[in-house]
């Protein structure tokens, strides 16, 4: 069980499958193309394959919030300066700050990203009520000043904004997960689909596990902004209180 | 004054796209963009849907409200079912009462964060558990132990242990945890972007 399964996919074949992950981890440095992937479209398109999010308040400033999303994972030690965004993705923190919470968004944070290579351009749109609601959805006006991919920037007052190659910080046995339950591993084409999908094949993890992203690398999206920026106003007064967030990933029709 | 006038130029050349003008109003361009992945939670569609029958990437694209879980049938919808799938199996079955917890807290898949909370650190699930786990932020933080947490939740005794349901005795303890956790080489820096430099 465990997160996106999607890097333990691919990382798993690391270890078993050597001529998939060379084409996994080594064929694709511009986006688009193969992926550890949980399904086939995101093997497909890896600039789309979401790894991670993460929400946690500043650790020096409780009035302040970050939130991370993590894509296109399971990027070689070395080589992360040949990765980019997919372009033509739209990345979004989608937020619901009703009372109670409805899950539905209320507001969205959106990143898209310039063509391809290590100059390549961020835009920031939000956090905003979304133009459309739901699976299908448009880029919001973004803010006038964009930023460089690697390079953190403020895109407007009180926002910070970082969007580049990271350290992918998951941790996870994923080799030992994909003998476990080797269904989750198929889409990579790093297990062979069993008979049944949920029969566990083998009920222990190993000691000590291995954590098979140690030297991974990961496409990251930061934006650290005051709490009060993605919670609920009524009556044009901020109310701090529960909210729900989600990551997607959307490609252009 | 300049990005202005290449505005109004574009919108009067017909096109949709306001990427460029002052910004953040709320206007959209024209171009749809169709979900092709959702995440929150990490443990729960990647584990607990199968790759078979398509239902991991038939997850990725509905929305949270298509979960399911709705009073009076709570293992309707497309998550709440796969969760159900998989706590009913025969191998690893879990009693209907430690069930409904799980998915109770799983579903819909939304990460649960309470800005109200003058909290300077996040803990998985605090929200949900009402800080069991931790801060009562809840969130995620990046060194916060996901895989256990989850692995203890569907396979250990986590949820009898809180007193939310009875123990069913249908607990796998080998299978509570990975054995891996965040490394000192990974630890995030203090200060924004907080992720490590790449290797």
């Amino acid at each position: 069980m465990i997160r996106p399964l999607k890097k333990w996919l691919v990382a798993a074949g690391a270890l078993t499958v050597p001529a998939a992950l060379t084409t996994l981890l080594l064929n694709a440095p511009q986006v688009q193309s193969s992926d550890h992937a949980d399904t086939t479209e995101n093997v497909n398109r890896l600039g789309a394959d979401m790894t991670d999010v993460f929400i946690f308040p500043n650790p020096a400033d409780a009035s302040r919030v970050v939130l991370v999303m993590n894509v296109r994972g399971l990027i070689p030690a070395g080589q992360a300066g040949n990765f980019s965004f997919d372009p033509d993705v739209l990345y979004q923190f989608k937020i619901d700050n009703s009372s109670p919470l409805d899950y539905q968004e209320d507001l969205v944070i959106q990143a898209r990203f310039g063509a391809a290579g290590p100059n390549q351009s961020v835009e920031i749109s939000g956090p905003l009520r979304p133009a459309d609601f739901g699976a299908v959805n448009r880029q919001l006006t973004p803010f006038s000043v964009t930023g460089r991919k690697g390079t953190a920037f403020s895109p407007t007052a009180g926002m910070q904004v970082f969007a580049g190659p990271r350290k992918d910080p998951f941790f996870f046995d994923l080799e030992r997960f994909c003998q476990i339950l080797p269904d989750r591993c198929v889409p990579a084409g790093l297990a062979t689909a069993p008979a049944d999908p949920n029969q566990a094949q083998a009920t222990t993890w190993r000691a000590p596990g291995q954590d098979f992203l140690a030297n991974l690398n990961c496409l990251s999206i930061v934006v650290e902004l005051p709490k009060a920026r993605i919670a609920r106003s009524v009556s044009g007064a901020t109310q701090l209180g529960k909210i729900g967030l989600w990551g997607t990933t959307s490609v252009r029709n | 004054m300049q990005s202005k006038v290449f505005c109004v130029l574009t919108l009067a050349a017909g096109a949709f796209s306001l990427a460029g003008c002052s910004g953040n109003n709320g206007g959209a361009s024209g171009a749809r963009f169709t979900q092709q992945e959702r995440l929150a939670r990490p443990i729960v569609n990647e584990a607990l849907a199968t790759f078979a029958n398509n239902r991991h990437s038939i997850n990725n694209r509905n929305t949270p409200q298509q979960d399911g879980n709705e009073a009076g049938d709570p293992a309707s919808g497309a998550l709440a079912a796969d969760i159900e799938a998989f706590l009913t199996h025969p191998q690893h079955t879990r009693s209907p009462q430690i069930r409904g917890v799980i998915r109770s807290v799983l579903v819909p898949d939304v990460m649960i964060a309470d800005l109200s909370q003058n909290a300077t650190t996040a803990d998985y699930l605090g929200v949900e558990t009402n800080g069991a786990t931790g801060s009562r932020f809840g969130g995620r933080g990046l060194e916060d132990d996901v895989v256990d947490t989850s692995l203890s939740i569907v396979f250990g005794t986590t949820v009898s242990d809180l007193g939310l349901a009875p123990a069913d005795g249908n607990q796998i303890p080998t299978l509570t945890s990975d054995n891996v956790g965040p490394s000192a080489n990974k630890l995030a820096p203090f200060a924004f972007p907080y992720l490590a430099n790449p290797r």
